[in-house]
């Protein structure tokens, strides 16, 4: 982070508030630690029974073939994103990959794949190339042989979102779990809201996503693979150590209950369809977590009397966070100096 | 020109239902409702928790555009699912409207007819104003209407493909079959033009979603409906001429001098 750093007032009296520990109050209360001010973060959930999106997300960076549906802003954060990305995840000592990633289709949803072609292609994505089945395995050779043709998405990849919350709590400041705070109750000389869909913004609504984790000794793919389908497009993620997290789907709805039967045969449907290897998996997890979106799933950061709200990063936290955190924090940075 | 409808006691001046599913954002749904002139819109309920109310903010958001919400039973595999899902509609939504949506096959989504009637006829009697998404069969449709079912609502082709008109003959019976029943072609519209063939065909209106939310700007294919909707519609309403063989010159002939025709 050491390029918001230079420029950002010190000042080892400065007392930084936080609501919500996910990953974006995490990130933001590392940033004002490493400036040597006192950060304190409140978190509505226990440490050991997390709701943060951050913790639930397949954290794959997928920004590009997110454009068939996301907005060119999200497409730009990304971007300057992926420029900070490595040097912050080597430093925290978090597992990720920026290999790029695969977008395909079972054979009798090939129309499906042209479509995603065409669209990539009219809204002038970059680093996007169409795969021959021979291309296709020789990248991913544990993909199921059923698959013809694919994308390659050179620009994305993942990172271990895990990993990388618990390699910030200790340092993001001090984290008071259990503690639901209104940000008007907060004094700090600065207050940051980051509750994402736990917040009281009327404008945030909360997007339900479920995740499955399987442990797979037996499939060896190393980049997110996305399966688009009719009715679920889903996609698989890796982790080290043969884990992978399939994700996710999507529900208007703010249900925080449990995984239902019926997203659970999707998630599991398309494991199978994706690699066979999966077969004989072992399911370790399955959660479900509230994305926060504005109306136009677009994020927002601005100042709410002395309060910065900072929200809405919906489908593309960990592939936006890092531009957003910057943003963010020059907005501070403005305040402080008028 | 008034050309105004009613669905049940409701009526209507557009001819456009929208779904609300698949969206890149609610933001553009709204854009795409005002642009289409849509007074109709359809919610499915089934994945939101209705138990819970997991999904009444959306709902809320759905309230507030003003139009008539019309949910569905997207989802549900069975007359019983179908039945359940109505009373909690109907509580959620303040409407005994209830489009019913029942899934006969995983594939292609074609709906259970034999559950629909059996749901058709239940929720009719306890005072719903039943939506019946069906294939194209007469005497389903037929026994609908006797259930009561005052708006019957055909498919043109599997739900999100976009073939367009599959059967337009069976849609042209049914049209003729059933002239005091609202018909309304629900689902496989890909273009302007199969929305256009469809009010050719006499039809009340048409229902659209994937093709409105899933192309490249939602906001101008749903006015490119629109006017689609209003041309098929006049046009019906003018009562087009009849196809035939050979060619007959719109210009008259008479005056024409004599031996041009003996040319032939």
């Amino acid at each position: 982070m050491k390029t918001v750093a230079k420029s950002t007032p010190r000042s080892e009296d400065l007392r930084v508030e936080i609501a919500g520990a996910g990953l974006l109050g995490r990130l933001l209360g590392w940033h004002y630690t490493q400036q040597g001010a006192q950060v304190l973060l409140y978190e509505r959930a226990s440490a050991d029974n997390p709701r943060s999106a951050a913790h639930v997300a397949a954290a794959i960076l997928a920004a590009p073939s997110e454009r068939t549906e996301s907005d060119a802003l999200i497409l730009s954060l990304a971007k300057q994103s992926l420029k900070l990305w490595p040097d912050w995840l080597e430093e925290l000592k978090v597992p990720y990959a920026l290999d790029g990633s695969i977008v395909t289709a079972h054979p009798n949803d090939a129309a499906l794949l042209a479509q995603f072609i065409k669209v990539m292609n009219r809204r002038e994505v970059p680093g996007v190339r169409v795969l021959g089945q021979k291309e296709l395995t020789s990248l991913e050779p544990d993909l199921a042989p059923h698959f013809q043709s694919g994308v390659f998405l050179e620009d994305e990849g993942w990172l271990d979102n895990r990993a990388l919350l618990q390699s910030l709590e200790q340092v993001c400041g001090t984290i008071s779990y259990e503690t639901p705070v209104e940000t008007k109750d907060l004094s700090g000389d600065i207050v940051i809201d980051c509750r994402g869909a736990g917040s009281n913004d009327p404008n945030i609504r909360g997007v339900r996503g479920e995740i499955l984790r399987l442990y797979a000794p037996e499939v060896n793919l190393t980049r997110p693979i996305r399966l688009l389908h009719p009715k679920y497009p889903l996609y698989v993620a890796p982790r080290p150590n043969h884990q992978y997290v399939l994700g996710a789907t999507q529900i208007e709805s703010e249900y925080e209950g449990k995984v239902t039967v019926r997203s659970a045969l999707e998630l599991l449907s398309t494991a199978y369809v994706i690699s066979t290897g999966f077969e004989e998996a072992e399911i370790s997890e399955l959660s479900s977590a509230l994305r926060p979106a504005y109306p136009d799933n677009n994020p927002r950061i601005y100042w709410d009397d002395q309060v910065l709200r900072v929200n809405g990063l919906y489908r593309c936290g960990f592939a936006i966070a890092p531009a957003i955190v910057q943003q963010a924090t020059a907005l501070v940075e403005q305040r402080c100096a008028s | 020109m008034s050309d105004s409808w009613k669905v049940y006691d409701v009526e209507l001046q557009s001819r456009l239902f929208l779904g609300t599913a698949q969206y890149p954002s609610p933001a553009i749904i709204q854009e795409a409702i005002e642009a289409s002139g849509a007074q109709v819109l359809t919610t499915s309920l089934r994945r939101q928790a209705p138990t819970s109310g997991g999904g009444q903010k959306w709902w809320q958001q759905l309230r507030e555009l003003n139009r008539h919400v019309l949910p569905n039973t997207a989802g549900c595999r069975n007359a019983k699912e179908a039945v359940t899902l109505a009373h909690m509609a109907q509580e959620l939504f303040q409407t005994n409207w209830i489009k019913l949506e029942i899934t006969g096959d995983d594939y292609n989504l074609q709906p259970n007819t034999l559950e629909l009637l059996v749901a058709t006829e239940q929720l009719q009697n306890e005072g719903f104003k039943v939506f019946a998404y069906t294939t194209e069969d007469l005497v389903v449709c037929k026994r609908l209407r006797d259930y009561g079912c005052q708006v019957i609502m055909p498919w043109g082709a599997p739900i999100g493909t976009g073939k367009g008109l599959l059967n337009p003959y069976a849609l042209k019976t049914l049209r003729e079959r059933l002239p005091d029943i609202s018909l309304v072609v629900d689902a496989g519209i890909g273009l302007p033009s199969h929305v256009a063939q469809v009010m050719e065909l006499g039809f009340d209106g048409v229902l659209l979603n994937t093709s409105i939310a899933r192309c490249d700007d939602p906001t101008q294919m749903a006015k490119a409906m629109q006017h689609a909707s209003v041309a098929g519609r006049l046009a019906y309403l003018s009562g087009a001429i009849s196809e035939r063989e050979t060619a007959v010159a719109s210009t008259p002939v008479i005056g024409t001098p004599f031996w041009q025709s003996k040319e032939n």
